[in-house]
């Protein structure tokens, strides 16, 4: 048989009616999706940021502090005019 | 967002249209039940999205329902692909891993539906763009220069599927009937 006569054939296939209760269906999923906590992955992202942020917030702050408090030392000494060598002896 | 009025406005225009194309592509009336609940929940999620500039809201309904039915098409290939593997690390589950697709159109009378479904199985193994234009152009019944809107092509391009998809399913329902 030639091709465009079989094709011709898709032709009988008759429109279907959709069930009733599908609106239902989807009115039901929309208002599911609008109450939905967010996903998994969302949330688990969430938490990693989160993590990271708060990790290189600590590094800054820890290396700050030390910075400050060694200038701290220097500051006294110098104002003081004491020495930082601990060599006795001058030569 | 739609309103609840306006939604049920476009449900009520655009179901027979979303069922049936789910229906053609998919040949399963409850996986075109569920395609047509998911492409309407699409539809609702991003009705902002659609530009009348870009697309009608026909042929904006015509994408949306086409690419959902390819995705479901084309992640259930590769579930059947990997269903050994997953087998291999599924071993306490009682659930089938990728149930068997049976034909159930009900749009196809009785005396049709042998001819249909052998003719169907032809068609799905066609490139998804060459399926795309025979089921718009022959079952749809949609013109040449609204399949081209749809598909984003030109109608020579869609042309040009319909005789490749035309070729091809001759030499396979050749030697489907030569076996």
């Amino acid at each position: 048989m030639n091709i465009d006569n079989r094709l011709n054939k898709l032709k009988n296939i008759h429109r279907a009616d959709a069930p009733a209760f599908l609106f239902t269906r989807i009115k039901q999923q929309i208002e599911n999706l609008a109450q939905a906590p967010a996903p998994a992955r969302w949330r688990f992202a969430f938490v990693s940021v989160a993590i990271v942020l708060l990790l290189l917030n600590m590094a800054v702050l820890t290396r700050s502090l030390k910075i400050e408090k060694k200038s701290g030392v220097e500051q006294v000494v110098n104002s003081m005019h004491l020495s930082s060598s601990n060599d006795l002896y001058h030569e | 967002m739609p309103t609840e009025i306006q939604f049920k406005a476009i449900y009520d225009e655009y179901k027979q249209l979303v069922y049936n194309l789910a229906l053609n592509y998919l040949q399963h009336t409850e996986d075109a039940q569920d395609s047509t609940q998911e492409v309407f929940v699409k539809v609702y999620q991003h009705f902002q999205k659609h530009d009348p500039a870009v697309a009608s809201f026909k042929t904006w309904i015509y994408q949306i329902t086409i690419n959902h039915c390819l995705d479901l098409i084309r992640s259930r290939k590769t579930k059947k692909r990997f269903g050994f593997i997953s087998l291999l690390f599924q071993k306490e589950s009682n659930e089938p891993i990728h149930e068997a697709i049976h034909f159930d159109h009900p749009g196809i009378a009785a005396e049709d539906k042998e001819e249909l479904q052998q003719l169907f199985s032809a068609i799905n193994e066609l490139p998804e763009n060459q399926k795309t234009a025979l089921i718009l152009t022959r079952i749809e019944d949609r013109p040449q220069k609204e399949v081209a809107e749809i598909m984003n092509t030109s109608v020579k391009a869609v042309e040009s599927l319909l005789q490749r998809a035309k070729q091809t399913l001759a030499k396979k329902l050749k030697d489907s009937e030569g076996l």
